[in-house]
């Protein structure tokens, strides 16, 4: 007969609960813990100067924060009186981080002498570098430069490795920035242009307020006496160059 | 009362399945197995340490990406260790102007060096201005320009006016330069004791015959520029010597005149077994000169064991040689003694020091031959003087198990590039006393240059020149009588066979599509010169004998094309080969010189004495 009393297995005494085993694994996780806690506080440590210099360095140049990475992206990089060297009469500065895409392979023109207001056209001399195109992208720090040097104003400029320098005309003389109509791609640190990467994009252009005169005192249609200073990629080399040359009257974008 | 089933059966008890049976290890493995709320605790704390351990080594690649790049743009330096010079330079908004920020610990005792002539790679300059670069951190400018005035550079250290030096506008003949440096953009730290060039710059000159060419002047001849260094104060350059020793055995550098002629170990197909011969710059400016190992002359040294058969070449007899046939390597070395064994390539042997007399004004190195396949063994002993920068002497040895050597030969390969053809001859034979009685420096004015057409009569050099051809030329003796003469550094007296050109300018020549870069010559014109000792006259001709040795013998062999082509040369045929054959023993070296045309009466000197 079922005894009900009787049915159910008796309490049995289990193993005790500090087997070898488990006792391993106790210890292994509190060194595990402790070593955690060192190498968490070392980290943090060092994290925590990186992160101090990063804010230093970002207050200085500014950082660029890449939001399509297909695309051309510009931050201004802030520049003072104290970063003018010595041994020089007279600067101004201006200084970008150009971040390119990948295959973008830039190429540079710098307009002289007689310059439209909103193209690369122009007349006097013009001088041109490229780099190949590369698997990854680039940021690349490019600066333009006024310096007075003897009494003549010099146009310097300088960018991924490259660099020329243009002598001004004699009578290319002003007494303030103000005199002279001055566009940059970007003008403050806070600043991040975005371009597509098919797109010509103007560095910079420094001009006259007023045309130039011709030898007979006419003034030249469209043209005025300063400098401009042009980005565009490999792929647009020659839809560029044709805009350049005053083939086009705009740049064919090669798709 | 045992527990059963509906058919009767005894139900299991679990009491035993505990105690015995597969079963009952199950259980205990699983118990074993079983954490408790400590291990979870432990686990969740150690998870919770190591979190951030892995938060922030994904954070800190990306960082030091961004602080990487913000630094190239910014001025900042990083002072990676304070018991040494941390540099790095600085964005720079002028190509005129460098500027490096530094930081020096206390007590370093260094120096800003400037310098403006006689950069080389050899060693820093002796002539240089100085300043005492002061501890901390500072910035140091370099402003480098030309105007109307002249050439200015200009060191600042921060704002203050440093070192300066100033040269008037003819100081320099250039369109360019090269810069080196061994500071960079990034933060670098280096010792106390070590020169650290800041700013390696030197000048091209002009190309002497085109409007826009320049001339890459070798590294280790002196040039203009400006060389700003840092260097220990204690640390004093030495002077640059006259020659250059060669810093590792395998090296095709020349040696010989760190700023003239030099004797190159060839290596290249089809080169192995000749002596190259690298000109002064200066006596060749303009050429192109692409490579360290630039040696637009070689020399080919021929034993001549039996005057009746042809002598054995030491280079590769064709151009389609066989993997086997590469020609008989040299093996320079410091002295003419064998060593126990050479190594297999004949290649492993440094040239050292000990290449340079005492007194520094003569060098001497030694060309062992790998022995050739009549046993003969030649040692060329190549000597070099520093009174005479265009000139290289060659005397012949033997090695003491060498075959008996009845003459050595010197034959000159790859003139036909120079476009020689045109030798120096007297309108008739030298007078021995009147040059005894002349002054030192004097060489008969009777000399008339003597066209190639002269030596070949029975060729229409003419009609060559139109249509090159592939005619063979022979040799042609040049009767040493009728050579030039002038007295030797020791009181001898040596005939000059010298070749000229007629190419005035080269830049005008329109060489034939095709032709090598290394074949079109494309600098200033030049002269070969061989000066070959004259006999001593015998004091009693009954001394005389039979045995005893002639005298040296030169021959030159034309030629319409262009070696391994069929390229005509320009202007029609031209001297290919000079051969000078040498008697054995040898008490005198022949020396070869190669001058530029206009400067040969200037350079017109006696030999050096050996």
């Amino acid at each position: 007969m079922h005894d009900p009393f009787h049915s159910f297995p008796q309490k049995r005494t289990l193993p005790s609960n500090s087997s070898p085993f488990r006792n391993l694994i106790r210890v292994a996780l509190i060194l595990s813990t402790v070593a955690g806690v060192g190498f968490s506080l070392e980290y943090n440590r060092t994290l925590m100067r990186l992160r101090q210099d990063h804010a230093d360095l970002h207050d200085q140049v500014g950082l660029l924060e890449i939001e399509d990475a297909a695309k051309v992206s510009i931050a201004f990089v802030p520049f003072s009186e104290d970063d003018i060297p010595p041994g020089i009469e007279e600067a101004h500065a201006w200084r970008y981080r150009l971040y390119l895409p990948a295959n973008y392979g830039p190429c540079y023109l710098t307009q002289r002498g007689l310059i439209t207001a909103d193209s690369p056209q122009g007349r006097g001399g013009s001088g041109s570098s490229s780099h190949g195109p590369r698997a990854e992208p680039i940021e690349v720090i490019t600066s333009i430069a006024l310096i007075k040097n003897d009494n003549r104003w010099i146009f310097c400029r300088a960018s991924g490795g490259g660099s020329s320098t243009s002598y001004l005309p004699e009578d290319f003389q002003f007494e303030s920035l103000n005199d002279l109509i001055v566009e940059t791609v970007v003008s403050n640190k806070r600043e991040v242009k975005t371009f597509d990467a098919n797109e010509a994009v103007c560095l910079f252009r420094l001009r006259e307020r007023e045309l130039a005169k011709k030898r007979n005192g006419e003034p030249e249609d469209g043209l005025y006496r300063g400098f401009s200073f042009y980005l565009h990629s490999t792929k647009q080399k020659d839809a560029f160059r044709d805009w350049a040359s005053g083939k086009t009257e705009q740049m064919e974008v090669v798709q | 009362m045992e527990d059963a089933n509906e058919n009767g059966d005894a139900l299991p008890n679990n009491m035993d399945s505990m105690n015995t049976g597969p079963s009952n290890t199950g259980q205990r493995s699983r118990r074993a197995l079983r954490f408790g709320l400590l291990e979870l605790l432990l686990l969740t704390a150690a998870i919770a340490a190591w979190l951030p351990v892995w938060h922030a080594r994904r954070q800190i690649p990306v960082l030091k990406s961004e602080i990487d790049t913000m630094l190239a743009a910014s001025s900042r330096l990083i002072v990676m260790d304070e018991s040494q010079l941390n540099i790095r330079a600085l964005p720079s908004i002028w190509s005129s102007i460098n500027s490096w920020r530094y930081f020096a610990p206390p007590n370093s005792d260094l120096e800003l060096r400037l310098a403006t002539e006689g950069i080389n790679s050899v060693t820093f300059p002796i002539d240089y201005q100085s300043v005492a670069l002061p501890e901390g951190e500072h910035e140091i400018h370099l402003k480098v320009i030309s105007d109307a005035k002249g050439y200015h550079s200009e060191v600042f250290l921060d704002d203050d006016l440093a070192l300066q030096i100033h040269h008037e506008p003819e100081w320099l003949d250039s369109s360019g330069s090269t810069s080196t440096a061994d500071v960079h953009s990034e933060s670098q730290a280096f010792p106390l004791d070590q020169t650290l060039t800041l700013q390696h710059q030197r000048f091209n000159i002009d190309h002497p015959l085109t409007k826009y060419g320049s001339v890459n002047i070798p590294s280790e001849y002196d040039k203009k520029g400006n060389y700003l260094w840092i260097s220990p104060r204690k640390v004093v350059p030495q002077p640059p010597s006259v020659f250059l020793v060669p810093t590792t055995g395998h090296s095709t550098q020349g040696f010989g005149h760190r700023q003239g002629i030099k004797a190159v170990r060839l290596t290249n197909r089809g080169r192995t077994g000749l002596i190259g011969v690298q000109p002064s710059l200066f006596a060749t400016l303009g050429d192109e000169r692409r490579f360290s190992a630039y040696s637009p002359l070689t020399v080919s040294v021929r034993p001549v064991i039996d005057p009746e058969t042809e002598p054995e070449k030491p280079e590769a007899v064709s151009p389609q040689f066989e993997p086997s046939q590469i020609g008989i390597p040299i093996s320079f070395r410091d002295s003419i003694d064998q060593p126990k064994e050479y190594d297999a390539n004949y290649a492993g042997q440094s040239l050292t020091d000990k290449t340079i007399r005492a007194d520094g004004k003569s060098m001497t190195v030694f060309a062992h031959f790998k022995p050739f396949p009549s046993g003969a063994k030649p040692i060329i002993e190549i000597l070099f003087d520093a009174e005479h920068p265009n000139r290289v002497g060659f005397l012949p040895h033997v090695a003491t198990d060498s075959v008996p050597v009845q003459a050595c030969q010197f034959v000159t390969q790859l003139n036909a590039k120079f476009m020689w053809r045109q030798i120096e001859m007297l309108a008739g034979p030298a007078d021995d006393s009147s040059e005894a009685d002349g002054d030192s420096d004097s060489i008969s004015k009777k000399t008339t240059r003597v066209p190639l057409a002269e030596l070949y009569p029975e060729m229409d050099l003419d009609a060559l020149a139109e249509n090159p051809g592939t005619t063979s030329f022979s040799y042609r003796l040049i009767p040493i009588e009728r050579l030039p003469r002038a007295p030797s550094g020791d009181d001898s007296i040596e005939s000059l066979l010298t070749l000229t050109t007629d190419v005035k300018d080269s830049s005008k020549i329109k060489f034939p599509a095709g032709l090598n870069w290394d074949l079109k010559y494309q600098g200033i014109a030049n002269r070969q010169v061989w000066r070959l000792p004259v006999d001593d006259p015998v004091d009693d001709p009954d001394d005389a004998t039979d045995d005893a040795p002639s005298g040296v013998s030169a021959e030159i062999r034309a030629a319409s094309i262009y070696p391994t082509t069929k390229l005509g040369i320009p202007g029609g045929p031209a001297i290919r080969n000079v051969r000078i054959t040498v008697p054995m023993p040898a008490k005198k070296p022949v020396w070869l010189e190669i001058i530029a045309e206009e400067n040969q009466n200037a350079k017109s000197s006696p030999s050096p004495k050996k």
